[in-house]
């Protein structure tokens, strides 16, 4: 009886280790896709808009805020949908999120279109701020900072 | 045996998680301060991958926590399909590695592009 009780533990205890040893490794994983997401927002706020010399954040921010923005919000969409297509991660979608809380305005891009992430899905977020320079007020006011934020999430 | 082979397991799945820490650590220093575009005023741009300072890069070796890493570095562009590099020493015979491959933005002829850089890293 002791020895099938010690035989037991035994097969538990080595199936619990199992199951726990690649602990380190998810951690590890998750780390290395919060520290991706971080990257993906800042490559998105540097790296230029094909044919301008203006980041993605900062012409999606404009065209949230400004009248009139010198690239036009189809165009913005269609090469920043190309450029996440060329620097996720295989499996992941992205959200990209401006919002402008003064004026409540909101810029919203899902790539792949697989709709906005749900609480189910694990997400690794970055956001950051970018500022807008408007023409049209007062020199005090025409400095104008807009949330971005970043959200990626495995979509299999 | 169940045992052994769940202590073997653990064993593995640290080293393998260490190598991936290290490697980002690695590509993380590389991005932000080695690698980093310094323009013409002194201001430094982390993320942004200066062509010319990939292309000098003289050491592939640095210590993470104590231990030393060797890497390997190459970084692709958005519009080209040959890579920039790679740069470093080959992967020594059965060595345990870990690549990563991070966005970031490439400085190139007065541009700045999207780019994918990546690091294979192993014990030194």
């Amino acid at each position: 009886m002791a020895v099938a009780i010690m035989f037991l533990l035994v097969v538990l205890i080595g199936v619990l280790l199992h199951t726990f040893m690649l602990t380190p490794l998810r951690s590890s994983t998750d780390r290395q896709l919060q520290l991706k997401s971080e990257y993906i927002y800042e490559t998105l706020a540097t790296a230029w808009v094909e044919n301008y010399t203006k980041s993605y954040l900062k012409a999606a921010a404009d065209n949230l805020v400004l009248e009139n923005s010198t690239i036009s919000e189809d165009y913005i969409r269609s090469r920043m949908e190309n450029t996440l297509d060329y620097i996720l991660p295989d499996g992941y979608a992205a959200e990209v999120t401006l919002t402008y809380e003064k004026e409540n305005k909101t810029w919203d891009l899902v790539y792949p279109n697989v709709g906005q992430p749900t609480s189910a899905d694990k997400q690794f977020i970055h956001s950051g701020s970018i500022s807008v320079i408007r023409a049209d007020v007062a020199p005090e006011n025409r400095t104008i900072l807009v949330q971005a934020k970043l959200t990626l999430f495995w979509v299999g | 045996m169940l045992v052994v082979s769940a202590y073997q397991q653990y064993r593995s799945s640290s080293e393998m998680a260490l190598l991936s820490d290290s490697t980002s650590s690695i590509t993380t220093h590389l991005a932000l301060d080695e690698l980093a575009y310094v323009d013409a005023t002194g201001t430094s741009h982390p993320y942004v991958i200066d062509e010319a300072k990939l292309q000098s890069l003289e050491s592939f070796k640095q210590a993470v926590g104590g231990e030393n890493f060797e890497f390997q570095v190459s970084v692709l562009y958005m519009g080209e399909n040959e890579p920039l590099g790679p740069y470093g020493p080959a992967l020594p015979k059965e060595k345990m590695n870990c690549t990563l491959i991070f966005a970031v933005t490439l400085f190139e002829n007065g541009r700045y592009l999207p780019a994918k850089i990546t690091v294979m890293a192993w014990r030194a």
